[in-house]
């Protein structure tokens, strides 16, 4: 296990250089000027250059790349060109954000998803699977933002009861804190329960068709046992795929559902960063995220020896 | 038991999801500006809400009232000499930075000469001034080479960049570099610690702020603060904007989006207001080097052809939100002439095709830069798109987000090359309404604003307007201004759209001003 850990951080290294090599490429080749951002609309062209020069853009793109992967291989991520603030600083106070989110719309995933794939595939083709599966397919179907803005509609603006927009950190108390998440969770669970007891099922149905389940019947388990600790454990291997891929996609950021909820998190500050060409937090952010996808990768496979004693690396 | 077990759960779980009420108790108002402000140096960026963040803690010298009359602020007395060449100023005692230090004539002298470096009007100032000298502690002085009829609107400029006064150790800063330390003078302090780029930025009451005595008017007068705290929050999302507001969650927001106002319809807790003497104007602009708009003829056929209700009508909408209005100089300005503008009419193809015919034009591609990133300006190049089609032309419209339209405006190449023929803008009318101060009635060809426009007449009638003290002969010189922008087709104003701001009875009367103060908010 050990080996295998070092054996795969060592492996992420080439993966983190070339995604690096590859942002800072795509970067400098598409169209715009972080100085005019910044200069703004009515700068003249010395003041541009000028600002130029201070930035270190004027420099050749080859001195520019050996700049930035020297400071990076000093785990120095460099600093915002256009809030000249460093950029390990901006990420780190837009991760909390990020992280709240995606842990509690990950944890209301994984507790509706799973037992409604699991009972859908039980009750093969009566109605509860009926219901789950027509609802699974209308939730995967609806876009983020027409359920953000509904919710909206409905618990803050009608009711009253829940906060139209923004994040508390967890710091200020457990209340604001949740009390903030509520409704843009539930947005972002809609897709991912869909998506998750749909595989769910699909997984369960396959397995519940197995002779050992037949003959773990057979010898009188009692069923909850036969579905949750038999079935659902050899189901296991693409439910826990899919939950790391969804895990990597909120941590990335959602986009649609932190600007509806304006909550500061990865995925606004990256949107905002490339139509600024704020170079430095692209390419930060994008680093980050190649290690948070190294590292979900790592403790899916780790996953896979604990749920399978077969699977060998 | 199950009962009372279930009674203690949820009166747990009330306890742990309902926030604390007091956990905003300290926050005074939170407002929601027209952007995210990430760049804090208003010298550095002309970036509207940068200016915006300025003025909460940055002071001037002069400020302009309602009637665009510049008045002292900073300033407490000040004389000018018989021959119009020497200026001195006295500052108000008492005057300090929010570091305590006072604020002395070398704070001022440095930071006009930063201030300078990166403004037009700053530019021609220090173009006509011998010397720039401190008397003493509170004084200085001003001597030009040449009598000036522009020093104290150009002291009171409202627009970016805006002449703010700050302490000389940060105003020495090249001009180039942004300053990140935010100390200034001005009714409120900046919260250093509280500021995330794009987020959130705080701003506390300055209590050793001296308001001047006279009531506010405009940017000019007492700024008497009220207020504790104010507390920037970005909402990039417009619906979510206007829901926050009526939730009560934010108190005010800089401008509503034209098709979001009506949800303000019959809620008593808002107050939804127009921007005061103060819209944002669409231009057109065309490239003067390059074929077919380096022809003027090809300009008038192009202008003949545009309408400014087309383009007011698929951008705002509504016809109470916005001007119709042919001036170069904005119908804000106190110089404002609509003299010789055609688009403001229903426009006359026929003549327009004419025109074209004799221009000698042979179908040259003309390339219209359209920006899908803003709201603002979406719709406007489809109309110049269609209006162009319709007498002949052969358009290219080519879609790109905005810093893409930015660098891509500056090539001068020919449109086969990456160059461009025509693009849009929404500019302030702050910006606009002075001609030494309006980017696109800068006629000094190449080393100008994109688009290029060379024309020496109007660099003279410029200068003319520049050195005239004399307000009915500087209204001429601003009538002849606008008939020969017309008639060389500088740029074509496209319609003013008139901004509404919008804010909950906690903000209390604001003041009239072009731009959001919170001085009066109470």
């Amino acid at each position: 296990m050990l080996s295998l850990i070092i054996r795969r951080l060592f492996a992420a290294i080439p993966v983190v250089l070339i995604v690096a090599t590859v942002v800072f490429l795509l970067l400098r080749m598409a169209p715009g000027d972080p100085a005019r951002v910044i200069a703004g609309d009515m700068a003249s062209e010395e003041t541009i250059a000028q600002i130029r020069s201070n930035l270190a853009l004027d420099q050749p793109l080859i001195k520019q790349y050996a700049l930035a992967m020297g400071k990076m291989l000093q785990g120095d991520l460099g600093t915002s060109i256009i809030s000249q603030q460093p950029v390990s600083k901006l990420i780190s106070a837009r991760l909390g954000p990020t992280a709240a989110l995606a842990s509690t719309a990950m944890l209301l995933t994984i507790l509706l998803a799973i037992p409604i794939g699991v009972l859908s595939a039980w009750w093969h083709r009566r109605w509860f699977d009926r219901v789950a599966t027509a609802s699974t397919i209308l939730a995967f179907s609806v876009p983020a933002f027409v359920v953000g803005y509904v919710l909206i509609l409905v618990f803050s603006v009608q009711l009253n009861w829940l906060p139209v927009q923004g994040y508390t950190p967890l710091a200020d108390g457990v209340g604001p804190f949740l009390y903030r998440l509520v409704l843009p969770s539930l947005t972002l669970a809609t897709v991912f329960v869909a998506l998750i007891t749909r595989i769910t099922r699909a997984s369960m149905l396959d397995i519940l068709g197995e002779d050992f389940v037949r003959t773990a019947r057979a010898k009188g388990v009692p069923e909850k046992y036969v579905l949750f600790r038999h079935a659902l454990r050899n189901a296991a291997a693409p439910i826990v795929t899919v939950i790391g891929v969804a895990i990597t996609t909120l941590i990335s950021g959602v986009v649609v559902t932190e600007t509806i909820f304006n909550i500061p998190g990865v995925g606004s500050l990256i949107v905002d960063a490339v139509l600024a060409r704020d170079y430095p937090v692209v390419q930060g952010t994008i680093l980050f995220f190649s290690f948070i996808y190294v590292f979900v990768n790592l403790a899916i496979d780790l996953i896979y020896v604990l749920l399978d004693p077969r699977i060998r690396y | 038991m199950k009962k009372s077990l279930l009674f203690m759960a949820a009166a747990m779980c009330a306890a742990v999801v309902m926030p604390a009420s007091n956990a905003l108790a300290d926050v005074n108002i939170k407002i929601v500006q027209h952007g995210p402000l990430r760049v804090l140096d208003p010298i550095f960026t002309s970036a509207y809400v940068t200016r915006n963040h300025g003025y909460m803690i940055f002071d001037t010298l002069f400020a302009m009232d309602a009637a665009g009359k510049p008045q002292p602020q900073m300033v407490d007395t000040f004389t000018e000499s018989p021959d119009r060449l020497t200026y001195t100023f006295k500052l108000r005692s008492g005057l300090k930075f929010h570091d305590g230090a006072p604020v002395t004539s070398d704070d001022v002298i440095a930071s006009l000469q930063r201030w300078a470096q990166r403004d037009v009007m700053g530019t021609r100032l220090m173009a006509v001034t011998e010397k720039l000298s401190a008397v003493d502690a509170n004084t200085f002085t001003l001597q030009l080479k040449k009598p000036y009829g522009q020093v104290l609107d150009s002291l009171a400029k409202p627009g970016s960049p805006v002449p703010f006064i700050m302490p000389k150790r940060l105003a020495d800063t090249p001009s180039s570099q942004a300053i990140t330390e935010m100390i200034g003078s001005g009714p409120f302090k900046f919260v250093q610690g509280d500021f995330q780029p794009g987020v959130k930025a705080t701003y506390l009451k300055f209590a050793d702020y001296v308001p001047r005595a006279e009531p506010a008017s405009n940017f000019a007068g007492g700024k008497v603060v009220k207020l504790d705290r104010v507390e920037v929050v970005n909402i990039a999302d417009g619906q979510t904007a206007v829901n926050a507001l009526r939730n009560g969650e934010i108190d005010f927001i800089e401008n509503v989006a034209p098709d979001l106002l009506s949800q303000f319809d019959g809620v008593k807790s808002v107050t939804v207001e127009p921007k005061s003497r103060e819209s944002n104007m669409y231009t057109l602009r065309m490239n003067w080097l390059q074929p077919p708009f380096d022809n003027v003829k090809v300009r008038r056929a192009a202008m003949a052809a545009l309408y400014q209700l087309d383009y007011l009508d698929a951008s705002v909408g509504d016809e109470k939100r916005y001007t119709v209005c042919g001036a170069v100089l904005s119908c804000a300005s106190p110089y404002k002439s609509e003299t010789g503008a055609t688009q403001t009419k229903a426009p006359d193809l026929a003549r327009a095709r004419q025109l074209l015919k004799e221009s000698g034009y042979k179908g040259e591609k003309v390339v219209v830069l359209h920006s899908t990133d803003l709201r603002v300006l979406v719709n406007i190049a489809p109309i110049t798109a269609q209006a162009l089609r319709s007498i002949g032309m052969n358009v290219d419209m080519q879609a790109m987000d905005f810093t893409t339209l930015l660098a891509r405006r500056t090539k001068k190449d020919p449109v086969e090359k990456g160059g461009w023929s025509i693009f849009q803008s929404s500019l302030t009318t702050l910006d606009l309404s002075n001609p030494l101060v309006n980017p696109n009635l800068d006629a000094r060809g190449e080393a100008g604003y994109p688009g290029w426009t060379k024309d020496d007449t109007m660099e003279s009638l410029k200068d003319q307007f520049a050195v005239e003290g004399d307000e009915a002969k500087r209204m001429q010189l601003a009538e002849a201004i606008q008939a020969r922008a017309v008639d060389q087709v500088m740029y074509v104003p496209l319609g003013e759209a008139i901004e509404y701001k919008a804010y909950s009875a906690k903000v209390g009367k604001l003041v009239d001003a072009q731009l959001p103060m919170f001085w009066s908010a109470k």
